[in-house]
């Protein structure tokens, strides 16, 4: 069972680093959505997966059964991991309504913000007297 | 019990709030009575913690290790208290009528939920529930950041979540590891597991949940995020942000702390990234005129002073480190509300487009002096006392380049204090055509308050630092935690 789960946490973190790497901020949300999920199969494979299910059953032992507290810790990282995929893509339809592309930008500084809204509203004024 | 309440509090407030959709006035009164409600809570578990006592509420009564414990201690404590203070005059300096109505309202709720993230992450007893309120408290931070909704507040929270999102899928992945070599995530349960762990795994888990915190904590090579985001949130609440966020990371490292001691290396690391940190923020700092952006290199900076403190290994440093945490918060949120009546006073963030010409000039200029020379270190302020704390245990460690790195940090600390100082309050009238005729209203208050709180802390630095002491002291007598010993 480990071994496969290497192999799946390797090949979940390489597209997802990968993925961050883009320069489209769609591909850079889906990127961290592999990487969180390889992450949980981290974190689910510390209760040693592939055992009996932890169910105890009068008679038996708990010998050879899965640890069930990695699944409650991962049932919880996954639900917080989609909210903030949903959060991410709220912020970038936001986004995608102010233009055309949404694409990872250096963060503009108060000055150039400033003299962009200036830009527009002149713009406006522009067209509104030629019309 | 009273523990569950106090920590649900916060969160009965937001919910409220978010049902009940008052104005900003009546929200803002409704968020200042729960607060100072909290303020004074929180001074009553200081007190009791400061004797000693151990305060524990175990969730559906289930015995520690087992279930989910809160615990707190001196060190749990103090930054509630430092929280709670922060809200409270966060809240006093964020007006309708200096901010924006909609600014405000919005605000105050997420404020809320972002207060109950950093309860539970001060109080929790095990890292899964650190885990938990430490994502907590970053969504309500992301939405504090992109509230105005402007396309600068939408790029700019990027980086802060690109990288607090791999930052925290660090934590997870250490987690898992640590649950896998240790079969427990409570912290005191932990400590007393993990000596027997083969050597490799518990290195590659504890550095991940290093490097976690360190990023969190905005230490040199992980820093870059906060000052891309700070500059563009509203004010008060970007004050906020730098008193308490960088503080969570050392907090958690804090908290981890008796854990690393099992891989000294770790603190090794954590030693030199302080050090170097401690340099190159300030003369990030140094080159900026942005002012908030200066400012938040300086928080790159003072983070490194006692991550540095912390990363000697003494009980000693620890304290220093805790000391300087407190001090640290309380003066950069002062330095922060400085800002933000810089700001609207000249309708600019840039230190070279400041003027300043206008009412409440000499309150606002001994405010920001007394804040400058606290984080400078002139005695007899708080920043002082702290400094002295950190030189000194780095002096007792033998360690001499980390020492001198400090000093130097030290000198130019100063000598961007007088570069606000040169450009924001010293300019000669006439030398600018002045724009601020328009200026907004300046509301002292909240700086008020803040300078005096600077000043009683300077003034009670010895009965402090004994605390500070107590609280590293008690870090690591783990066995008197529920969940030690077992």
């Amino acid at each position: 069972m480990i071994p496969i789960v290497a192999a799946s946490v390797f090949l979940l973190l390489a597209a997802g680093v990968y993925l961050l790497l883009q320069k489209s901020w769609l591909r850079v949300v889906i990127g961290l959505g592999l990487i969180a999920h390889a992450v949980h199969l981290i974190l689910l494979s510390s209760g040693r997966p592939g055992g009996l299910a932890p169910v105890l059953l009068a008679g038996a032992g708990i010998e050879g059964v899965t640890d069930p507290l990695p699944q409650a810790f991962v049932l919880t990282a996954i639900v917080i991991a989609m909210a903030m995929t949903i959060y991410l893509f709220a912020a970038m339809a936001e986004l995608a309504r102010r233009g055309k592309r949404v694409d990872v930008e250096p963060v503009p500084d108060g000055n150039e913000e400033r003299e962009a809204e200036k830009r527009q509203s002149d713009l406006e004024a522009k067209g509104r007297t030629e019309s | 019990m009273s523990l569950g309440l106090f920590f649900l509090m916060p969160l009965a407030t937001a919910c409220l709030l978010f049902l009940w959709r008052p104005a900003a006035t009546q929200s803002r009164r409704l968020s200042l009575a729960a607060s100072a409600i909290l303020v004074v809570w929180a001074f009553t578990i200081v007190a009791r913690c400061g004797d000693g006592e151990v305060l524990v509420h175990t969730f559906g009564n289930w015995a520690p290790p087992f279930g989910v414990v809160f615990v707190v201690d001196r060190l749990g404590a103090l930054f509630i208290m430092l929280q709670t203070l922060l809200l409270f005059v966060t809240l006093v300096a964020l007006r309708p009528e200096a901010h924006g109505e909609n600014t405000v309202k919005r605000a105050h709720p997420v404020l809320m939920v972002a207060t109950f993230g950093l309860f539970g992450a001060f109080m929790t007893g095990d890292l899964f529930n650190l885990f938990v309120m430490v994502e907590l408290v970053l969504v309500s931070s992301y939405m504090l950041i992109q509230m105005p909704g402007t396309k600068r507040s939408l790029v700019a929270a990027v980086p802060m979540i690109v990288i607090n999102t791999v930052a925290s899928a660090l934590f997870i992945a250490g987690l898992g590891l640590l649950y896998g070599i240790g079969g427990s995530l409570n912290v005191a349960d932990l400590i007393g597991r993990i000596g027997e762990a083969p050597h490799g795994l518990r290195l590659a888990a504890l550095g991940m949940l290093v490097a976690a915190f360190a990023t969190k904590a905005a230490l040199v090579p992980l820093c870059f995020w906060m000052p891309a985001t700070y500059p563009t949130l509203s004010a008060p609440v970007a004050a906020l942000f730098a008193g308490i966020m960088t503080k969570l990371g050392v907090y958690a490292l804090l908290r981890i702390s008796p854990m690393l001691a099992f891989e000294p290396v770790l603190f090794n690391t954590l030693m030199w990234l302080g050090g170097i940190s401690a340099l190159l923020g300030v003369l990030a700092a140094l080159s900026q005129y942005e002012l908030r952006r200066l400012l938040s290199f300086h928080s790159v900076s003072q983070v490194g002073y006692l991550v540095l403190a912390l990363g000697l290994q003494t009980v000693f440093g620890i304290a220093a480190a805790i000391f300087f945490a407190l001090h640290h918060s309380l003066v950069k949120f002062t330095l922060y509300l400085v800002a933000d009546e810089l700001e609207r006073s000249n309708n600019s963030q840039d230190l070279r487009q400041m003027d300043f010409r206008r009412p409440g000039k000499v309150v606002l200029a001994t405010a920001f002096g007394i804040a400058a020379f606290a984080l400078a270190g002139i005695p007899p302020l708080s920043g002082f006392f702290g400094k002295l704390a950190v030189f000194w245990a780095t002096f007792e460690s033998g360690e001499w380049i980390g020492l001198a790195l400090l000093v130097i940090a030290s000198v130019f600390t100063l000598a961007s204090m007088l570069k606000i100082w040169r450009f924001a309050f010293q300019r000669t009238p006439g030398e600018r055509e002045s724009a601020s005729s328009s200026a907004s209203p300046f509301y002292p208050v909240a700086v008020i308050m803040m300078s005096v709180i600077i000043v009683v802390f300077s003034l009670s630095a010895g009965p402090v630092f004994n605390y500070a002491l107590a609280a590293a002291e008690q870090l690591y007598l783990v066995s008197d935690l529920p969940g030690g010993g077992g």
